[in-house]
């Protein structure tokens, strides 16, 4: 039916939905559209621009989910993009989500849409939450003061939605408002008025702004607007401004900008103490959420019951999903059977063969073992991202983070990455701080992965049976080392100087429902099967072609691509002590995922992996051995981690170099520890 | 007046005060306004552990909690409260 009416209305509306962080905008978007999304409690998780279509009685809606945004400054990226849109989109109304428990702040928003002129329908949303904390709101009252619709709403149980998706369809067939003008005093609204004389007689101002606000805007201080206005050499207008800005300071005794804030923010108060009843004093309420915080903040306390909630993640996206993993690999290799054992039946070329069972089935099988741990991983973040706890994480990690130059919020990342390096960086989604988000998604690649483990087992017990442990630890140990080392690095060379204070909202703590786990699971893991899977399913088809090019030769064999780039490559790892044309074909292969290095080794060498403990004994020193082990750990990421990372940042440049300094950095440190160690040899001998 | 007023990051837990002035740069000052700290506002601490992040409540609005960094919290100057009820105090320094 829904499809029918699509077809049938060509002309859509615009709907915007702009909100608080944590205000329920998601649920909303959710509610209204019906199409997959994730809803968390973390801040600032809408980054891209979501669309969705919703529609009322034949009435096409085109909703668009902007940036969740606590302000319409030009402070951040989020509201510059949620206030252009609304200027110069000029949605056909706005449904501003209106958390109902946090009235005064979500209200400052509000005003400043109203300001802007916009169409505004407003959705008082948590109601259910603001009548259990003893917040008697009188929605009549407090609609008319604001003079816009509003609608209450609790988005997790689609209450209020029908006649929330009414109200906007009412709003869009109305002419746009005159901007709400608060009176900010006599002193300023004289320069308001002096400033909006002058932009009045300006057509290219008017056109994009409404006069007042682009008034009230400048006087604020916003650099955004104050550059336009040079870039478009309104001299006059700037001039005007900063008389005013002089004149303000010595009337007013303080900045205009703090004036301005507490003007509206007592207009709010007015309106809230007009409209709203307390039930309850504030003493009253030691929260639930509060006992709850009382034990997971502890000082004390805190940190033991956040490891011990990592390590229940751990065990349960891994103990659960290896078995599953097992299912796939077994899944695909009797697959893999079955196609060769048919194809070759039925008379099929030999490299057809190859092509179909190493490089497609094979392909589609390296990306599919990845399904069960990612999926996993991501229903647990979403539980602890939903229920409210993540926000306290970051909060307890903040303070050993300080020591690495992150925030807290880095913390769950990386320590994602010890099992497997993609859902690691998919994970730094939480970090609003794109220079955060940057430094974690580079370093992630050196927490050593679940898939390096084979590696070094390997090698570690041929070599090094009597201090195998010890050994890998050691491994491990590196990785966080050089992490801590490169982070630093990162920090104060690539991203001097942006500074973000850290605040965060932490909100109640909630029950997640079911319905909102499945949608934020499904969202982030069929994201990364459609994303990543491409990239990796292509990658595995070129290393096939590299393996069996040019035609007749034997799979990897030293006259193919591979084996002549791994011939040709040798004498650069010749310093790390393993310049073979095996090691380096190895290591080409290992870009596949890490663990491939094992396989590939006991194919080049001729023997299964049974018997490979023993023949790389007679090419390998243990000194090569380890410096190889290093080489494993740090080289370039897997096809599958460059993938999230090309995802994750949105950018080759990025890509490029995650992937370049990491060979570097993985050939330094390899060279360093055989040089380093022979050098120490000759000294104890 | 002025004498009495001490950064945020002093205010033991369970202690209320008024916020007097923020001493920070341009941005920070935005961001704590859009949050609703500005001046005049009641703040309460819920958690200060003299070390790592601050946990407060801003006002009257009811069961927000926020966590702010030391260093924001260092920039944000308070007058101290009397606690007129001795209902809701904080936690922080127990265990």
């Amino acid at each position: 039916m829904g499809e029918a009416a699509l077809a049938r209305m060509p002309k859509e509306k615009v709907v915007a939905l702009a909100g608080n962080p944590n205000s329920g905008k998601t649920s909303i978007f959710n509610d209204l559209t019906g199409s997959r999304q994730h809803v968390g409690n973390w801040p600032g998780v809408t980054v891209e621009k979501k669309e969705g279509k919703a529609i009322y009685q034949e009435q096409i809606l085109k909703i668009i989910d902007l940036p969740g945004t606590y302000s319409l400054g030009a402070y951040s990226e989020d509201e510059l993009i949620a206030r252009n849109f609304i200027l110069f989109d000029h949605p056909d109304a706005v449904i501003n989500v209106v958390d109902a428990t946090n009235l005064e702040r979500n209200l400052y928003l509000t005003l400043q849409l109203l300001e802007m002129g916009a169409k505004v329908v407003v959705a008082l949303n948590m109601m259910d939450e603001a009548k259990k904390q003893g917040l008697d709101i009188k929605v009549d009252k407090l609609s008319s003061l604001l003079g816009v619709p509003i609608v209450p709403t609790v988005a997790t149980r689609q209450e209020g939605i029908k006649e929330l998706l009414a109200e906007a369809a009412k709003m869009v067939l109305k002419n746009p408002p005159s901007p709400l003008a608060l009176n900010y005093g006599r002193e300023i609204e004289g320069e308001i008025n002096k400033l909006e004389a002058l932009i009045g007689q300006d057509p290219f101002l008017t056109q994009r702004y409404p006069a007042r606000w682009l008034a009230v805007k400048l006087l604020e201080g916003d650099e955004r607007l104050q550059q336009e206005l040079m870039e478009n050499k309104k001299g006059s207008i700037l001039a005007q401004l900063e008389k005013s800005r002089k004149a303000l300071a010595t009337v007013l005794g303080e900045e205009v900008e703090a004036v301005i804030a507490e003007r509206r923010y007592g207009f709010i108060n007015g309106i809230v103490k007009e409209s709203v009843k307390r039930q309850k004093s504030l003493e009253e309420r030691l929260t639930l959420s509060d006992r709850i915080d009382k034990i997971v903040t502890n000082r004390y306390l805190g940190l033991p019951v956040f490891l011990l909630l990592m390590w229940t993640v751990f065990q349960f996206t891994f103990k659960l999903g290896d078995p599953l993993v097992g299912v796939i690999e077994g899944a695909f290799e009797s697959l893999n059977g079955v196609a060769s054992n048919r194809l070759e039946a039925i008379g099929a070329p030999r490299l057809l063969i190859s092509f179909l069972t190493d490089g497609i089935i094979g392909g589609l099988g390296s990306v599919l073992v990845f399904i069960p741990p990612i999926f996993l991983l991501f229903l647990a973040i979403s539980i602890l991202e939903d229920s409210g706890y993540m926000a306290r994480a970051a909060y307890i990690m903040d303070r050993f983070m300080h020591a690495l130059g992150l925030h807290g919020k880095s913390f769950l990342p990386l320590l994602i990455g010890f099992g497997c390096n993609v859902p690691g960086i998919m994970a730094t989604r939480t970090l609003e701080n794109r220079r955060d988000r940057l430094i974690t998604i580079l370093i992630n690649p050196l927490m050593s992965c679940t898939a390096r483990l084979p590696v070094y087992v390997l090698f570690a017990g041929a070599f090094f049976p009597a201090y195998q442990g010890w050994v890998i630890f050691s491994l491990y140990l590196l990785g966080v080392g050089l992490a801590i080392l490169m982070g630093k690095l990162f920090k104060s060379v690539l991203f001097k100087g942006e500074v973000a204070p850290f605040v965060m909202e932490l909100p109640p703590y909630r029950v997640p429902t079911l319905r909102g786990l499945f949608i934020h699971m499904w969202e982030r893991g069929s994201c990364f099967v459609r994303k990543a899977g491409t990239i990796i399913l292509g990658v595995v088809v070129l290393v096939w072609a590299l393996s069996n090019l040019p035609p007749g030769v034997e799979y990897a064999s030293p006259e193919s691509f591979i084996g002549r780039i791994g011939s040709f490559l040798a004498p650069a790892l010749a310093p790390a002590g393993f310049g073979t044309r095996e090691a380096a074909a190895a290591l080409i292969f290992g870009i596949l995922a890490k663990e491939v290095v094992v396989g590939t080794l006991g194919v080049l060498y001729g023997v299964g992996e049974e018997g490979l403990s023993e023949v790389i004994t007679q090419h390998f020193t243990p000194l090569s051995a380890y410096a190889f082990m290093v080489m494993t750990l740090i080289y370039v990421p897997c096809v599958a981690t460059i993938a999230a990372i090309r995802r994750e940042t949105n950018s080759w440049g990025w890509t490029a170099f995650a992937v370049g300094y990491s060979l570097v950095l993985g050939w330094v440190m390899a060279v360093l520890v055989f040089q380093m160690g022979r050098l120490i040899g000759t000294f104890l001998i | 007046m002025w004498e009495k007023s001490f950064p945020l990051s002093f205010l033991p837990p369970g202690e209320k005060a008024k916020v007097e002035d923020i001493t920070g740069g341009l941005t920070l000052r935005r961001r704590l306004t859009e949050l609703g700290i500005i001046r005049g506002k009641h703040i309460q601490v819920i958690r200060n552990d003299n070390f790592g992040p601050l946990i407060i409540t801003i006002g009257d609005s009811g069961d927000c909690r926020l966590a702010i960094g030391r260093g924001m919290a260092q920039k944000i100057m308070v007058i101290k409260e009397e606690n007129k009820t001795n209902g809701r105090s904080g936690f922080g320094q127990d265990a």
